[in-house]
């Protein structure tokens, strides 16, 4: 199988995966929520009308099937036009940036849905657990040491490749990057440990499963960038250019795989959006 | 152990926290030692500002109910079962009568006495 033939299999893979697969499994929860929690017996759930939302996952149904339109269509074009490939791994990089605008205005609608249900949040009655919340309750020790050990291994991957003077590398550079997106990424852990209650109706023990949901997918996508960035630079030092573009799209999948996980509906307590005093929380 | 507050409450929100945490404090169900969230964990929580809860925590760390140790965070104090018990508010009320009574008898007027203690205060 040729390299370019294996970049298109990759790359229809992840198109189908991350435009038609996650979403189809998002939009199945959407539903199953509608139809198992409607608005007559779960109002809390519904700060603005079903029909809203309805029209809201539609417009997300509709965006995939245009990304998977424009992913077939830039297969297409990649195997009428001569290239020379050394752009493959820039079009599939902005592909997958353009790929993800669904999920991006999924995460604003989410916002938005729940700053709705805050402004009509009535209950004057508010209630904590009075227990500090740690890093150790959400994630395993193992889960955290594996992402220092990929730190360390990867500080010293970078002293060893800058002793060869390759003339592309960035030496340290590679670290201070890796630095600040580990702390973009504590920045998250951060806020979704201790920032401010999003949903103001979920019982505690849901709002811990969500943590963990963030935090355990958080740690995960620290490694896969950690060790992405090692076998870029590996592929690059042994030649294997003409890779960069199947792996990165390989890496897209592990990302949307990894970003895409969210805690099964039978665990979450709905009992909280029915409208009955004292279940508010 | 959870704690709840009500915004409709004539109580102030900080007094309202105090007299949880003390009130666990004397049921056991808070024990010398346990630790007690940040006040940005508990505010943000509590959909309250930051300052009602620190408010709280400084009132109660006053008291001797809690601890403050660093990093280590909050914890109940180790005296705290029978630091819960004084109520710092009738304390100061009962001193406050003390000393009014007896300006009142050495022949000082309301008025004398109301400026007096605006002065001291202010002086403080």
């Amino acid at each position: 199988m040729n390299i370019d033939l294996l970049l298109y299999v990759v790359l229809f893979s992840q198109i189908m995966f991350l435009s038609y697969y996650y979403p189809r499994k998002m939009l199945i929860r959407i539903h199953t929520i509608f139809n198992n929690y409607p608005p007559n017996e779960f109002p809390k759930l519904y700060p603005e009308s079903i029909d809203k939302y309805k029209k809201s996952a539609k417009r997300y149904q509709i965006m995939n099937h245009l990304m998977i339109g424009l992913g077939i269509g830039l297969i297409l074009w990649f195997y009428v036009t001569p290239r020379s490939g050394e752009w493959d791994q820039a079009i599939v990089f902005w592909y997958f940036m353009i790929q993800f605008i669904p999920n991006i205005g999924i995460e604003l609608w989410a916002m938005k849905y729940h700053n709705a249900m805050r402004l009509l949040n009535q209950d004057a009655q508010k209630e904590a657990v009075l227990q500090p919340r740690r890093l150790t309750d959400f994630a395993s020790k193992n889960l955290l040491g594996t992402v220092v050990v990929i730190y360390v291994i990867f500080v010293g991957f970078i002293a060893y490749v800058d002793q060869f003077d390759y003339p592309w590398f960035g030496g340290y550079l590679n670290v201070l990057i890796i630095s600040g997106t580990y702390l973009f990424f504590g920045f998250i852990i951060y806020r979704a440990m201790y920032g401010k209650v999003k949903n103001p109706h979920q019982s505690y023990e849901d709002r811990k499963i969500d943590i963990q949901t963030i935090i355990r997918q958080v740690l995960s996508i620290a490694i896969a960038v950690t060790l992405y960035a090692m076998l870029q630079i590996s592929m690059k030092a042994y030649g294997l250019e003409s890779f960069k573009a199947i792996s990165l799209s390989l890496y897209f999948h592990v990302i949307g795989f990894l970003s895409m996980q969210w805690p099964h509906l039978a665990f979450i307590n709905f009992d909280v959006y029915k409208d009955k005093p004292g279940l508010t929380k | 152990m959870r704690i709840k507050i009500d915004t409709n409450l004539s109580t102030p929100l900080f007094k309202q926290l105090m007299d949880q945490i003390k009130k666990a404090v004397m049921d056991g169900l808070l024990k010398p030692g346990d630790p007690l969230p940040s006040i940005r964990q508990l505010a943000n929580d509590l959909e309250l500002n930051h300052n009602t809860v620190a408010k709280a925590y400084r009132l109660l760390e006053r008291d001797s109910v809690i601890q403050t140790k660093g990093y280590r965070g909050t914890s109940i104090h180790a005296d705290a079962i029978q630091n819960s018990t004084v109520n710092m508010n009738d304390s100061i009320t009962t001193k406050l009568n003390e000393t009014i009574k007896s300006l009142r008898e050495s022949g000082a007027t309301d008025s004398e006495i109301r400026i007096a203690f605006s002065n001291v205060m202010k002086n403080q």
